[in-house]
């Protein structure tokens, strides 16, 4: 059973004029427990507010308008002596608990949030080598972290766990009484992956957690990472706009664009048989070290206006390949196996390689036609 | 790609940036000497007409702070900058305004370069007017246009009335970059100019620029943290670490073969988009020291993984390797009881000394380069390292003084032990498999400056 199920989900802003910004829209993925999923996107895809959307974080002008984030497991009150949901929560109406046992986060409210988020879900937050508080000791904020989600520690436990967890991340355990301000950029990372670990959460949620790194300092944080999840088994939500860096690190991938998840599959799935034209067209722009490269190909164009979007493909306003139908209407996820047999059919819920592109039946087509400069140049026009 | 056919358009000779030399109050009546960031220290390169120059380097590195000076933001600490055969130090008023018009400079972010408040017209119009150049609002607005269209931006006269709150990231780089080309300049310094880009729209920003390189004769520095990039758009590179360049030569080569240690690290640690790829991890222990006080020698030495053990050395490698970490880590006085913290034992023992010296000859680097059965959290096994005896012996009574926090005892008891040329002495540039790097390893090869090197090369 998957460990986080995302049904439709959709988030908007309010804005002072016009419509409400569609920032994300029905978007549905699994997280399973132990697996590292990532989304990917570019600036304004919706990748954050999305990850912020489930620990209910938003902004104030932001919230969940429709869909469902349901995650296996319920809070301490309405567990029994087991640990599993009590009977009467999963059976009555008046509990957004599922009868696998399974809670939706968007019907929680505030305080009882409060309970899921660290002890269940961490969060490391988008800059977050500026999340620790500069006044407080380094120990002493994984210290209170401990001890807000599980009052019953001593206080001298709580320590204990604290210098453990610094330790693991590779910082000596003295360095457990120094501010942040004494701490190298990589350091900070690495306490602030100790610190979203303090209460052993089932899941993590890592918004570009490398990125303001230099790459030597990048591949050292990236490990920690790795070996943090694996010691505690939790499953990784990881949001960002490095490629190369989720391809190293992700077992599954979500391709976000304008709010919409455009293909989803394992990091072979997408980097070795991408299978929407947004895909293709990222890989073609992005320089690698590897290889010598004649000449990177851009997407022309710029990402739709969310606050009025059309009703047609969010990228075909951008894709040489759209056709009549891409401008009606988004496309629903669809088969990729079914689009190289040549036949378009949507995909099952259980499905890994999945692409919303009404044109996967050719795609072994467009992935040709995808590396030659002169299809992109059609729309050169700069809006 | 053009490479380096014309003359030198840029010398730079010896040139070193320090920061920060004054002394506050309280140091004055402590009497402590100034300790400056240094910046940039002792770089010296050529740019030829028409080259594409790449410096990429980690932050703090300086790349920056050389791209700055190259533009004249402010003059080098010591040595001198020659743009087209003149000392950048001895302009007159006139020469700096013809300097200011034959070279420009692009900023990493087109949304804090731009005044917000004025339209893209008076934007690229400005440096028209600053430089006398068109007599009358309307050649100047024609010079604007045809400027803007061959930036993409077209047509033209859709854009000239916007305000850069109305643009995207793309096009308000591209409006930076019309800034830059409007007054027909020689020279170019582009400071990360992609890096604030998304992905899709980075990759028309350096066709572009490509493009324009043939157009308007350019002449490039690009400055930028990022190794894919600085290989797509360059023909030569210089690896910047702690203000000195340690790697210079053919991009392709430095990419495919790195010669310096600290460069074959660099582009260990890219990730690699095939998701099939198993990629070596960058071997080099520790973060990069502080510019106010180097290391002495190579300063990339104490977490070089290829340190030159001494003549005298009769242990292996790894072994000295691991004794120049443990004593650089004694000099910043990073060794000592609270290494042992969490552990239940008595300082003054022998077995917190063996405990101290389990853990911090360890090296922390990732798990391919590591001993068999060797962690950062439990140390290493000393009866592995093939350490010699004495030299253990050494370690251990230093480990003892360490514990006491007694680091200058600790530090003196290595007066006997030999030192490596890499601790010793600053590398001097050697050719090393057809380019220069600034490493011991190549001690064989003949001594070179860069700058003679490198007209050599294109002889």
């Amino acid at each position: 059973m998957s460990l986080l199920e995302i049904n439709d989900l959709s988030v908007r802003y309010r804005i002072q004029e016009g419509p409400d910004v569609r920032a994300v829209e029905d978007v549905n993925f699994t997280v399973d427990p132990g697996e590292t999923f990532g989304l990917v996107g570019e600036s304004g895809c919706g990748k954050t507010t999305l990850g912020k959307s489930l620990l209910a974080l938003l902004d104030n002008n932001g919230y969940v308008e429709s869909g469902e984030v349901w995650y296996d497991g319920v809070l301490p009150r309405w567990e029994d002596d087991d640990g599993e949901p009590k009977l009467e929560v999963v059976e009555s109406d008046q509990y957004p608990v599922r009868e696998d046992g399974m809670m939706d986060l968007t019907e929680l409210d505030v305080e009882d949030m409060r309970q899921v988020r660290w002890r269940d879900i961490a969060l490391i937050p988008q800059g977050s080598m500026n999340a620790l508080n500069p006044v407080y000791k380094v120990g002493d904020q994984i210290v209170e972290a401990i001890r807000i989600h599980e009052p019953n520690t001593s206080e001298e436990e709580a320590e204990g766990r604290a210098r453990d967890l610094l330790e693991r991340v590779g910082i000596e355990r003295v360095r457990a009484d120094d501010y942040a301000h004494q701490l190298s950029g990589g350091m900070k990372q690495r306490a602030v992956i100790a610190l979203a670990m303090a209460c052993d959460p089932a899941m993590v949620i890592a918004d570009e957690p490398t990125t303001a790194l230099d790459v030597i300092i990048q591949d050292r944080v990236l490990d920690a990472i790795k070996d943090m999840q694996e010691e505690f088994d939790a499953a990784m939500l990881i949001i960002s706009h490095d490629i190369s860096v989720m391809s190293e690190t992700c077992d599954r991938l979500g391709v976000m664009y304008g709010g919409r998840l455009m293909e989803t599959g394992t990091a072979e799935e997408i980097f070795l048989n991408p299978s929407n034209p947004y895909t293709l067209g990222l890989q073609n722009s992005f320089p690698t070290v590897q290889e010598e490269q004649e000449r990177l190909l851009s997407i022309p164009g710029t990402p739709p206006d969310l606050s009025q979007p059309a009703d047609e493909c969010r990228f075909a306003p951008r894709c040489p390949f759209a056709t009549g139908q891409c401008f009606d209407d988004h496309p629903p996820l669809y088969s990729v196996a079914e689009g190289e047999a040549g036949r378009l059919w949507e995909a099952d819920p259980d499905e890994s390689h999945k692409t919303a592109c009404y044109r996967v039946d050719e795609i072994e087509e467009l992935r040709n036609q995808a590396t030659e400069e002169h299809v992109w140049q059609q729309e050169t026009e700069i809006h | 790609m053009a490479t380096g056919n014309g003359d030198p358009l840029i010398e730079v000779r010896n040139v070193s940036k320090y920061f920060d030399q004054t002394v506050g109050v309280t140091d004055r009546i402590l009497g402590r000497d100034p300790q400056p960031v240094r910046a940039v220290e002792n770089v010296s390169l050529t740019i030829d007409e028409g080259d594409i120059i790449g410096i990429a380097g980690e932050s703090g590195c300086g790349k920056t702070t050389l791209g700055n000076m190259l533009v004249k933001l402010y003059p080098p600490t010591e040595g001198e900058i020659i743009f087209d055969g003149q000392r950048l130090a001895d302009m007159s008023r006139a020469d700096e305004r013809e300097f200011r018009k034959r070279v420009q400079m692009i900023f990493q972010d087109p949304f804090e370069s731009l005044n917000p408040r004025m339209t893209v017209l008076d934007s690229v119009a400005e440096p028209l007017k600053i430089n006398d150049m068109g007599e009358t609002y309307s050649q100047r607005r024609e010079r604007v246009v045809e400027v803007l269209n061959d930036v993409g931006l077209s047509p033209a006269e859709q854009f000239l009335d916007q305000y850069p709150g109305e643009l995207s990231g793309g096009e308000r780089q591209r409006v930076a970059i019309a800034r830059a080309l409007v007054v027909d300049p020689d020279f170019i310094v582009a400071d990360e100019p992609v890096s604030m880009l998304d992905v899709s729209i980075r990759a028309s920003v350096l066709n572009l620029m490509q493009d324009l390189q043939d157009e308007y004769d350019l002449t490039y520095l690009f400055v930028s943290h990022d190794l894919a990039l600085i290989r797509y758009m360059t023909d030569e590179t210089g690896i910047m670490y702690l203000g000195d360049v340690v790697e210079y030569g053919d991009t392709t080569q430095i990419v495919e073969n790195p010669q310096h240690p600290y460069t074959q690290a660099l582009f260990d640690a890219v990730p690699v988009v095939d998701p099939k790829h198993e990629r070596h991890r960058a071997n080099v222990a520790g973060e990069i020291p502080s510019p106010r006080n180097p290391p002495s020698g190579c300063k990339f030495h104490p977490r070089c993984p290829e340190v030159i053990p001494p003549d005298a050395w009769r242990g292996d490698q790894d072994a000295y390797r691991r004794l120049v970490m443990f004593r650089s880590g004694l000099q910043d006085r990073e060794i000592g009881p609270g290494s042992l913290e969490g552990l239940d034992v008595d300082l003054d023992s022998e077995t917190a000394v063996t405990m101290l010296l389990e853990r911090e000859l360890a090296l922390d680097i990732p798990q391919e380069h590591r001993m068999e059965d060797e962690s950062p959290e439990s140390g290493v096994n000393l009866d592995r390292l093939e350490m010699p005896p004495d030299v253990m012996d050494t370690l251990r009574s230093a480990a003892g003084d360490a514990l006491q926090e007694n680091y200058e005892a600790a530090l003196d008891r290595f007066e006997g032990v030999p030192r490596s040329i890499c601790s010793r002495e600053h590398p001097g540039y050697r050719t090393a498999a057809g380019r220069q790097a600034a490493c011991h390893l190549y001690e064989g090869q003949p001594e070179d400056s860069l700058t003679t090197a490198i007209s050599r090369a294109d002889d």
